[in-house]
């Protein structure tokens, strides 16, 4: 299942700069698999051609440190075998969200978020609002859940 | 700074074209469509002195802000009248140091991110997204606003809207009696989103009326909501309150007109931090020696004249105004 962690702060043990991290903990064997190389050419429009080389249509031949942010927390979220850290999926854009729901579906997956994902409601949905502990198994529940985490936080708001 | 300024980035395999229109804009969109990209393409231009296979034009400087925010080299190197483009995963673009920075900038920024940027006021026409296309030589990537449609062709029960006192009144004398309410709450915008939702949730269509020039932060989720399934939402963002008043003509001043028609061209970043502030500026200048000086707090009578009133309503896209005014 997917755990999200609705949010606007960055505590230590979360990474939201998923450059930083991915470039200098990524290994080949995250790149040399069939789940890598379907993510990658769906969403970055590329080809795997070895372990260190990408083919993609508007860079050329790249290593994979210019994968796009999404893939990278993609393929972290699915091969990253330390689990010392949290991700912010705020690096992956909505064409990331069918590969993240996919990837929960096999195991349990626990990511904060700062923006408003657009989740697919075709496949798999089972996600988990931990701020309010909220199940919601369509896209019209995580709005609801995105004004009511929205509503707990304003309430803890200074009053002037 | 001030004005329009195009960014062009020319790389091997792609060109990229990005319209800057204000002192902030926020690009975001899917992964993989070329944003950090360009963030790349300008910082390798600028460390080879533009000895590479890139190039980065426009009318005027264009750097990359760090991974590591240093207020004191940027104030101490002081660049002025410049563009600054940002990589996402910069946590400082949501801290307050940095909004300080950029309220009294000459320069324009460009910020990569998803995340709602609460302490900027943004426009929602700032939010910007990039579409590619096959050229004749290479990848062409042009920039897109990510709102573009005002309205819908939904019906619309009740009209919400962020403004109160003035504003509310004046929407409240505006509107026809076909509309059951207006709900102007005192928190501000960010309680938009969670009204209509509500009123969606009672079957009741809703149409959302924002200050457009400062609820960027708040667009990609109110389109979420906006364009699902399910949704009775209609947005409507104009620039403002201010600027719907000085739009309707009722002001009449020389001068008005060519400013609104190009408010970029006379609008200076490191005066004002947002379009909504200068207009709230301009009409307070034009009424302060007139018989109904402007003020947030309390409109007077004058702008409730039926002939004042018209004026206003004939600013609001006609397909909306028929629902809302009953004209």
């Amino acid at each position: 299942m997917l755990y999200l962690n609705v949010t606007q702060e960055i505590p230590d043990n979360v990474i939201w700069d998923i450059d930083v991290y991915f470039d200098y903990a990524y290994q080949p064997s995250w790149i040399d698999n069939d789940f890598a190389r379907r993510v990658i050419e769906d969403v970055d429009k590329s080809h795997v051609v070895a372990p260190r080389i990408i083919d993609s249509p508007y860079l050329g031949y790249v290593d994979p440190t210019h994968l796009s942010g999404g893939v990278k927390c993609i393929l972290c979220l699915a091969f990253d075998p330390t689990k010392k850290w949290k991700f912010n999926i705020t690096v992956c854009g909505d064409n990331c969200m069918r590969w993240i729901q996919r990837l929960s579906k096999a195991k349990d997956i626990h990511v904060d978020v700062s923006h408003l994902p657009e989740f697919y409601d075709d496949t798999y949905f089972e996600i988990m609002v931990e701020n309010i502990n909220k199940l919601c198994t369509c896209y019209d529940d995580i709005l609801h859940a995105w004004a009511e985490v929205d509503r707990c936080e304003r309430a803890t708001y200074p009053k002037d | 700074m001030n004005g329009q300024h195009i960014l062009r980035i020319k790389t091997p395999l792609c060109s990229y074209k990005i319209l800057l229109e204000r002192n902030i804009t926020v690009l975001t969109g899917d992964s993989g469509i070329g944003k950090t990209s360009i963030y790349r393409a300008i910082d390798k231009y600028n460390r080879t002195g533009g000895k590479c296979d890139i190039s980065v034009t426009s009318d005027c400087n264009v750097v990359v802000m760090d991974r590591v925010f240093d207020e004191f080299s940027y104030i101490h190197n002081n660049v002025r009248n410049s563009i600054f483009v940002i990589d996402e995963g910069r946590e400082w673009i949501k801290s307050d140091e940095f909004a300080r920075l950029v309220s009294k900038s000459s320069n324009y920024f460009v910020i990569i991110s998803r995340d709602p940027l609460y302490s900027l006021p943004y426009s929602v026409h700032s939010v910007i997204t990039l579409k590619t296309r096959n050229g004749r030589d290479s990848f062409e990537t042009i920039s897109e606003k990510l709102f573009v449609r005002t309205t819908s062709g939904k019906d619309v029960d009740i009209v919400i809207t962020e403004d109160s006192k003035s504003g509310r009144e004046l929407y409240k004398r505006m509107l026809s009696t076909s509309v059951r309410d207006i709900k102007g709450e005192p928190e501000g915008k960010s309680t938009v989103y969670d009204k209509a939702l509500d009123m969606t949730n009672s079957g009741v269509s809703s149409c959302v009326i924002v200050d457009g020039a400062a609820f960027g932060c708040e667009i990609r989720q109110m389109l979420k909501l906006v364009n699902s399934p399910n949704s009775r939402v209609t947005l409507w963002a104009p620039e403002s309150f201010e600027w719907l008043i000085l739009k309707s003509g009722v002001i009449r001043k020389h001068g008005v007109e060519e400013i609104l028609n190009s408010p970029a061209d006379y609008i200076e970043s490191s005066d004002f931090m947002s379009w909504e502030q200068f207009f709230t500026w301009l009409l307070t200048e034009l009424t302060k020696d007139t018989t109904h000086p402007y003020s947030k707090s309390k409109l007077h009578d004058w702008y409730f004249s039926p002939e004042n009133l018209e004026k206003l309503k004939a600013v609001i896209p006609k397909e909306l105004r028929d629902k809302i005014c009953g004209t």
